[in-house]
């Protein structure tokens, strides 16, 4: 499937940088490991350099191939179609969790009194308007708004300074590295293990060499504002009340001399908006590979219709929600970010080398 | 009907050139006869194409030596200079043809003769088809049919009321050149000559209007112009099939990437000096016969701040200038919006003195903020009408009365509260400083209130982000609408928010007319530019 | 596809009108602002919320000469904290809007049961601003400081909010706002101090105080003084801290930021001398020593000379030095006075030393962190004060009749 929109390698790092920020800067996944979770961070962090390294190194391997089309190469027409069918899957379900979160979020602290249906459908709209005008949209928008997000975030890290208590990040390794450990894993496989779903956007970029550059430069901008944040957060709030928190990095918002929370909270939606219409990309796009269709425009509305049905089933309550990101989704996400990409590179290297 | 519509716009776009050209020919054919030679069978052809025509003159004269020529002269009372036909068609005619001695044996080169010996006007032709010569007259020419000959003689006498070049009323500037297009497409082609004295400056002048076959004419700069985007302009002129032309807005709706779209994607500009301004950066103008008002294409988003002055006034002046036009675009598109959007679901936002104030003022008032907002936006749109339709001084009475009288009269009646009347003033003299954009901004203020009623901030920006999509899908003439912010071109980025000075403006627009060879892409002396390096 | 284009923006065009006005969609006028809120405990044992409202019309009214107060405080029990907010509703036509919430009063009673319960709702609810101030009413209750109309503001609040914030010239009143209370108790070993409100000269010295419609007096805030602290040990209140003790622990704290200490003047002890105090600082630092923790509170602060009463020119070298050892003398035996009110009788680690130790000994910390107060009250205390005056002000000696 041959694809004439491109976009370019500031647009790819502005993607990266929304998608990564995205919603894992609301419910911080790292605060399991209290006043070390920068350091959890941090840790996730680097394996996050590693493992868009493992993905860069795929997409390499098998150029102007989406992630379909190299796991059919790698594992073989039916195998690889089924994998492929379990990661359009797993980028939909994705989706529906974004969702899930950002209605959440938008419930719980401003519109207490909404429905969380009308709130998620009122996400959804832009994000099937934007998908379904394609990647060079999707790679421009981003390009013109995701900006906003490190300016807003320097202003709330300026503003905060006043409250900064920096005795709340010690004592370092308080309990060992266990919960620093677990609040890395947990960081990895949110956000950073999901740039898999990169190598459905790769083949899309004009500039191909600056691949590597701006994907790695992506991935440390958005690394550097979520630590910057979890450390705004935990000189803030304290170690106990971030963790506590639900949603610490909206609590220190509001604690800003001026009241601008609600106005800093539209750059949770730009990142969760980023999030999902990169995920509801993908598996368009997946989809469209998978059945050989001729164009993925038509199947943005219906899919995003059933990432929100989705969003809306999945959980009965908040606590689902938070258990399922905390407990379960990094072993869920496990095959999909590490295991099988690592296996698809031993296949390619295999091929490509010792033939 | 939107299928019909729908229809319609795909058959416009994609099929009415084909459709068109095969079907021209036929057309052409059966007009296309000659002038009868029977000068008997002429006036009673004039007579049947101008039965009605009470400005219409035919006389019939007799010429030669012993008036043995019939001819007919024809003209169009009003559009003509009646000293140029008495002095130097009827007085000739009549006595020159008199005194050389025409006869008989002249007749094969009758029309040679009184071309060349009697007639003495500029400007003289010949036409052999009967269409050719109705178009002339209705041109403002003079025609002189010949018994026994089949070609007709044209002048050109045309000399009609014209409005002399004037100060522009739309676009007013401090500083700059006072002179605004007139109606004329020669006055106007001439006001552009006189500023781009160059061969390259190119006018292709075509026939638009099935009915009133107006001129249009497509200037651009060879050279400079985007060749691709020369070529979709004249394609897309071409295609225009409709009776009349009156105005240069009939072509833009027919030349417009998304019709559908809010936002303008061809510009407009009654300035000379602006259009000469847009045709030396690559675009190409439209000039239309009747109108001041000259189309120019590829039209950006970013033009709708850039003014002619900006390039006449320092620098910091310029720049000072952008940003404020930049906080114009957002107060006047979010103000209303914001002030609901506070008032109704963000009540924190504020100081809590400032909002204990603004509490006090809207206590009692029986409205929501958004029913008031949107009552008093309509209600100045409504006074802005009719300060448009009114006669002048009759207009800026009823701004008066309407903005000073009713919004006073209306908050002590307790209808309206002092808060929403500021707003409601802010945002609409804020309007007013982004021209091009005063329609489209009437539909986004419109969506954001909405949606700032519905979902508060959060509903402004879902709105907001949609229309970021929108404008990213939105192209001029292949050209990307959002250039140079989207996608990002740097060198472009020195004519936006920032003016840089001139002498540091280096090449011309890359969007629009970017050539790779070293000396077509610098608007400096190239040599200047590889020293300084 | 065009048609279903235009067909879907009439659907959200359709959706987003046929929304309007609802949910969380609320006009201003719909509200009422709460600038203060109390909690006491009534006589059944139920929690009594108190919450000032403003009413905006009389504020705009005050302003052009109107008597009518611009406030409104009403009171109502019940169970639980939320529930009493939600109750007022039986009598408050609007709803309770929490956001501009500057002041948060607890009775003394409540305040000796515990304050954990009433937190809760502080930190649960979305609309509460966590940096309101907090204030304990020492020998009265919340209801009556919230009841108190000012003289000086429209709103007692406000008033009240704005002397807080004197007391960074003042050094005699604890400020403490909810988030930072809410940090203390959660740390380990620390108990929180929080400023009081106290009611004084109640029947009235100069001016009798105005009739309120129910017959009963009410109170002015001139009748009432904000400063000195309450010692909590973990939520509940443990005693007071006198004004000067409250200096004293400011001083230990490094949080005295501008304050006036008279002391003795040194050629003449009959006179005082008054040094304002423009900056100090403090570290306290822990230490082990053969597995006991010793404690140490290190001072510094500089001075100016604001003020001389009596003989001599104070204005030398040699004066100068005089001056800051007694004040750092004085300074000390501030400090020790509140350390041992803090050891023996409160038993409440009100400095923050448990937290210390946490952070540099985390080991001994884990042994002792069951009962850290008793090892508090028995440590020893090292207090070092180090002060210097630094600048005579405006004269380089004192106006004398020669």
């Amino acid at each position: 499937m041959i694809e004439e929109a491109k976009i370019s390698g500031y647009q790819l790092g502005m993607l990266i940088v929304g998608f990564v920020f995205g919603s894992s800067v609301i419910l911080n996944p790292a605060a399991v490991a209290y006043q070390d979770a920068w350091f959890a961070q941090l840790l996730a962090w680097l394996g996050g350099f590693v493992l868009l390294g493992l993905y860069v190194a795929i997409y390499l391997l098998s150029p102007e191939q989406n992630l379909i089309e190299t796991l059919r190469e790698g594992f073989g027409k039916y195998l690889g179609s089924l994998i492929g069918l379990f990661y359009i899957w797993y980028f939909i379900h994705l989706a529906s969790l974004v969702f899930r979160d950002l209605g959440e979020y938008m419930m719980t602290v401003t519109y207490t009194e909404t429905p969380l249906v009308f709130l998620i459908i009122s996400f959804s709209l832009p994000i099937a308007y934007l998908v379904k005008s394609g990647i060079e949209a999707i790679g421009r928008t981003a390009e013109i708004t995701i900006f906003v997000i490190p300016i807003s975030v320097l202003i709330t890290v300026v503003l905060l300074i006043p409250n900064y208590d920096f005795n709340s990040l010690q004592p370092f390794l308080e309990e060992g590295l266990t919960p620093v450990l677990e609040g890395a894993f947990n960081n990895l496989s949110f956000p950073f293990g999901e740039t898999v779903i990169f190598l459905m956007l790769f083949p899309a970029l004009n500039e191909k060499d600056k691949l590597i550059k701006a994907s790695s430069l992506g991935l440390f901008v958005a690394g550097v504002l979520l630590i910057t944040i979890t450390l705004r957060d935990i000189m803030v709030l304290g170690s106990n009340i971030f963790r506590r928190a639900i949603f610490p990095a909206h609590l220190s918002t509001t604690l800003l001399p001026a009241e601008i929370d609600q106005l800093i909270a539209i750059n949770w939606l730009l990142g969760s908006g980023a999030k999902i219409t990169v995920c509801i990309y993908a598996t368009v796009k997946g989809l469209a590979e998978l059945f050989k269709l001729n164009s993925y425009k038509l199947l943005a509305l219906p899919t995003v219709v059933l990432a929100v049905g989705l969003s809306l089933w999945s959980f009965d309550d908040l606590i689902g929600l938070l258990r399922w990101s905390s407990e379960i989704y990094p072993y869920y996400a496990l095959p999909f970010q590490i295991v099988i990409p690592v296996l698809l590179l031993i296949i390619l290297l295999f091929k490509r080398y010792l033939r | 009907m939107f299928r019909k519509l729908a229809g319609i716009y795909n058959y416009l776009k994609h099929k009415s050139q084909d459709y068109f050209q095969s079907e021209q020919p036929q057309e052409e054919e059966s007009e296309q006869e000659k002038v009868p030679r029977d000068i008997q069978k002429v006036k009673q052809k004039l007579a049947e194409t101008f039965a009605d025509c009470s400005d219409f003159v035919l006389r019939e004269l007799k010429i030669g030596d012993d008036s043995q020529f019939k001819v007919i002269l024809a003209y169009f009372e009003g559009l003509t200079d009646h000293e140029i036909i008495n002095n130097g068609i009827l007085d000739p005619l009549m006595i020159e043809s008199k005194k050389i001695g025409i006869d008989r044996r002249h007749e094969g080169e009758l029309i040679q003769k009184i071309k060349e010996e009697i007639i003495n006007v500029g400007e003289v032709g010949e036409a052999d088809t009967f269409t050719r010569t109705v178009e002339e007259l209705l041109a403002g020419g003079t025609v002189l049919y010949i018994d026994g000959q089949g070609t007709a003689l044209k002048f050109d006498t045309t000399a009609w009321e014209e409005r002399g070049v004037e100060e522009p009323q739309t676009e007013s500037i401090v500083r700059g050149p006072r002179e605004g297009f007139v109606e004329s497409l020669s006055t106007n082609i001439s006001l552009l000559r006189r500023r781009i004295k160059n061969a390259n400056l190119k006018f292709k002048v075509l026939n638009l209007g099935v009915q009133t076959n107006t001129d249009v004419a497509i200037g651009y700069l060879a050279g400079i112009v985007n060749e691709d985007v020369l070529k979709m302009v004249e394609e897309r002129v071409q295609r225009i099939k409709i009776d009349a032309v009156l105005e240069s807005g009939y072509i833009e709706e027919f030349i417009e990437d998304s019709p559908f779209s809010i936002f303008p994607t061809v510009g407009s500009s009654e300035r000379p000096d602006k259009v000469a301004g847009k045709l030396l950066e690559g675009r190409v103008a439209i000039l239309c016969e009747g109108t001041p008002f000259v189309l120019t294409v590829p039209y950006l988003f970013i033009e709708a701040f850039q003014s002619s002055e900006d390039y006449y006034n320092r620098p910091y002046v310029a720049t000072i200038g952008r940003s404020l036009r930049f906080l114009a675009l957002i107060i006047t598109a979010a103000l209303p919006a914001f002030y609901v959007a506070v008032l109704t679901f963000h009540q924190n936002i504020l100081p809590f003195e400032l909002l204990l104030n603004i509490t006090a003022a809207v206590e009692g008032i029986p409205f929501s903020p958004f029913f008031e907002t949107l009552v008093l936006g309509t209600a100045f749109e409504l006074l802005r009408e009719a300060g448009v339709r009114m006669p002048k001084p009759i207009g800026q009475a009823v701004s008066i009365v309407g903005a000073l009288i009713l919004g006073e009269a209306a908050v002590e009646a307790g209808i309206a509260s002092h808060p929403i009347v500021i707003v409601t003033a802010v945002t609409a003299i804020t309007s007013f400083i982004l021209s091009p954009l005063l329609e489209p901004l009437i539909f986004i203020r419109l969506f954001l209130l909405v949606a700032a009623n519905t979902l508060g901030f959060m509903g402004m920006g879902l709105v907001i982000i949609t229309i970021f999509v929108h404008l990213v899908n939105l192209k001029s003439f292949g050209v990307p609408y959002l250039a140079p912010f989207s996608p990002l071109s740097g060198m472009d980025l020195e004519d936006t928010l920032v003016r840089f000075p001139l002498w540091a403006m280096l090449t011309r627009p890359r969007i629009l007319a970017w050539r790779e060879e070293e000396g077509e892409k610098y608007r400096l002396d190239a040599n200047l530019i590889k020293k300084e390096e | 596809m065009l048609k279903k284009k235009i067909i879907l923006g009439i659907i959200i065009l359709s959706i987003l009108f046929s929304t309007t006005a609802c949910w969380d969609n609320e006009n201003v006028d719909d509200i009422a602002f709460v600038t203060g809120i109390g909690f006491d405990k009534s006589e059944e044992g139920m929690i009594e919320v108190t919450v000032q409202l403003v009413v905006p019309t009389f504020l705009q009214q005050r302003e052009q000469g109107s008597d009518e107060e611009a406030f409104w405080t009403i009171s109502f029990e019940e169970e639980t904290v939320f529930g009493a907010v939600k109750g007022m509703l039986s009598t408050v036509n609007r709803r309770l809007f929490r956001n501009h919430i500057h002041i948060i009063v607890i009775g003394e009673d409540l305040a000796r049961e515990g304050i954990i319960d009433v937190l809760d709702f502080l930190e649960r609810d979305h609309e509460m601003k966590k940096n309101a101030e907090m204030l304990v009413a020492r020998g009265s209750t919340a209801q009556k400081v919230l009841q108190a109309q000012s003289n000086l503001e429209d709103i007692p609040s406000i008033h009240l909010t704005d002397i807080m914030e004197n007391a960074n010239q003042l050094a005699k009143l604890k400020q403490k706002d909810l988030i930072t209370l809410l940090r203390e108790i959660n740390q380990q070993g620390q108990s929180s101090v929080i400023g009081t409100v106290q009611i004084v000269g109640q029947d009235g010295k100069d001016e009798p105080a105005e009739e309120a419609d129910n017959g009963e007096e009410a109170l002015l805030l001139k009748d009432m003084i904000v400063e000195g602290a309450a010692a909590f040990k973990e939520t509940q209140l443990v005693g007071w801290l006198s004004p000067p003790e409250t200096r004293g622990y400011l001083f230990a704290q490094g949080e005295v930021i501008d304050g006036i200490i008279n002391i003795d003047n040194p050629h003449d002890r009959e006179q005082r001398v008054s040094i304002e105090v423009r900056s100090a600082g403090a570290e306290p630092e822990v230490e082990l020593k053969d597995g006991e923790p010793r404690l140490s509170i290190e001072v510094w602060a500089t001075g100016n000379l604001g003020e001389q009463q009596g003989a001599g020119n104070l204005t030398t070298q040699s004066d100068f030095a005089e001056l800051a050892k007694e004040l750092s003398a004085l300074i000390e035996e501030e400090i020790r006075e509140v350390v041992d009110l803090a050891q023996q009788d409160y038993e409440a680690d009100i400095f923050g030393f448990g937290e210390l130790m946490r952070r540099e000994h985390p080991d001994y910390w884990q042994q002792v962190r069951g009962d850290w107060e008793q090892e508090f009250s028995q440590a020893p205390v090292e207090i070092e004060v180090q002060t210097t005056i630094r600048k005579p002000r405006m004269i380089r000696m004192p106006t004398r009749p020669k």
